[in-house]
């Protein structure tokens, strides 16, 4: 599974770097998202959406497609008021607060449904490596993890075009993200979510 | 080419360290109550209604980046070791002098790492044996047998309570070995304040409802 995810975000950067070097007009999002968990292994550790999220994708226009990279960020963080935990010679009480970033950044392509009109329906799929910062605390004692792992995204929305000539308007859209993860008990920080921004071209 | 892959790869990182720093910080999220953790632990082979008696240092002893550095008996101290004695009593334990060989005895202990660096309470029970008297207990020449638990996991760069029950009533049995058979540690904000000292030990007792006897 590791060699697939590594070869599809290799292929995805160099079909990048490829394209860049004759592709024109570059454009630029920016967006805020939020997420919120969707596999039971997430939800037990954090169950709260997060709205504390960012995106960022630099493009460029192929055809019909938009090659590019993109990079977002989800905070999500749950406390949970004290609690007594077996553990296996005694008991801990602890207020547990559980805290995750995930940084998954992608090489992604994106195919644009229309090339005209005010809304332009597209559907993006992206591959690459994810960061993750993982923090459980009993009280104010941390087990902290930090790693890299590989990520997938799923995405699909609309621009709505406020300035056809410049090439600029507003995004809207929901996405999957498939995010393998495995220590102590979480197994992987898969979530959806839904987000919004702008975006235009880079002259 | 290279130039602007390395540009690209330069300009994500920056964007994900950027995205990085605008985590919300769980301990800006904590009161100081929220921030302390209890952990007891005990032996799994005692029935603690096996136990009538027991007796309690009068003193703490202060044990300074794994030396002990002495006993004190400071408020903090002196409410620490007296709702000790209200929880055991309540829970049916007779508080007995020393002299007249009660079956359990309590150490209390206050633990301090100042220097920098982290170390692990394994480390603690390493030295377990040079920071009790045996004499103390009126087992003198006897040697103490540190629990095969401990708290590793839990790193500390600063302070804990520590409260450990001894097994008196069986250290000749035990090969002259006096068996820790209860800890309990306390950590996190405030842990010395003596206005926690009560909300401490109620919190190790209340997680312990094992340790009780019939009279």
């Amino acid at each position: 599974m590791k060699i697939i995810f590594s070869y599809a975000a290799l292929s995805a950067l160099i079909m990048l770097v490829c394209f860049t070097a004759y592709a024109q007009k570059p454009e630029m999002r920016i967006g805020y998202n939020f997420n919120t968990p969707v596999s039971n292994s997430f939800k037990n550790f954090i169950s709260n959406t997060s709205f504390r999220g960012f995106n960022g994708e630099l493009a460029y226009p192929v055809n019909n497609l938009l090659i590019g990279v993109g990079v977002s960020y989800s905070d999500f963080y749950q406390k949970y008021p004290r609690q007594v935990v077996a553990t296996k010679d005694g008991n801990i009480s602890a207020v547990v607060s559980n805290s995750v970033q995930t940084i998954p950044i992608l090489a992604k392509a994106t195919y644009n449904f229309s090339k005209k009109g005010l809304l332009r329906p597209y559907a993006a799929l992206g591959a690459g490596m994810n960061f993750v910062q993982y923090t459980h605390y009993l009280g104010e004692f941390a087990d902290a993890k930090s790693t890299l792992k590989p990520a997938v995204q799923g995405d699909a929305g609309v621009n709505i075009f406020v300035s056809e000539l410049r090439g600029s308007g507003i995004n809207v859209g929901a996405s999957f993200n498939y995010l393998p993860f495995n220590y102590s008990e979480t197994k992987n920080l898969n979530n959806w979510g839904v987000h919004a921004g702008i975006f235009f071209l880079l002259r | 080419m290279k130039k602007k892959v390395l540009l690209l790869i330069l300009a994500v990182s920056a964007v994900a360290m950027l995205f990085s720093s605008c985590r919300k910080d769980p301990l800006n999220n904590l009161t100081a109550e929220e921030s302390r953790i209890y952990i007891t632990k005990k032996d799994s082979t005692i029935n603690f209604i096996n136990f009538k008696t027991y007796s309690i240092v009068d003193s703490v002893s202060v044990i300074a980046n794994n030396k002990l550095e002495g006993k004190m008996a400071s408020d903090y101290d002196a409410k620490i070791i007296k709702v000790i004695k209200t929880s055991m009593s309540e829970r049916g334990f007779a508080f007995i002098d020393i002299k007249s060989k009660p079956d359990l005895g309590i150490n209390v202990s206050r633990i301090t790492n100042t220097f920098t660096g982290i170390i692990s309470y394994p480390d603690y029970w390493d030295y377990y044996g040079s920071y009790y008297d045996p004499y103390y207990w009126g087992f003198g020449g006897y040697g103490y047998y540190p629990p095969s638990y401990s708290f590793g996991i839990y790193k500390i760069q600063e302070g804990g309570l520590s409260v450990e029950m001894l097994n008196l009533k069986d250290a000749t049995g035990n090969n002259n070995k006096i068996k820790t058979v209860w800890t309990a540690l306390a950590r996190g904000t405030g842990v010395f304040n003596p206005a926690n000292a009560d909300s401490e030990v109620k919190a190790f007792f209340i997680q312990s409802p094992y340790l009780k006897t019939s009279n």
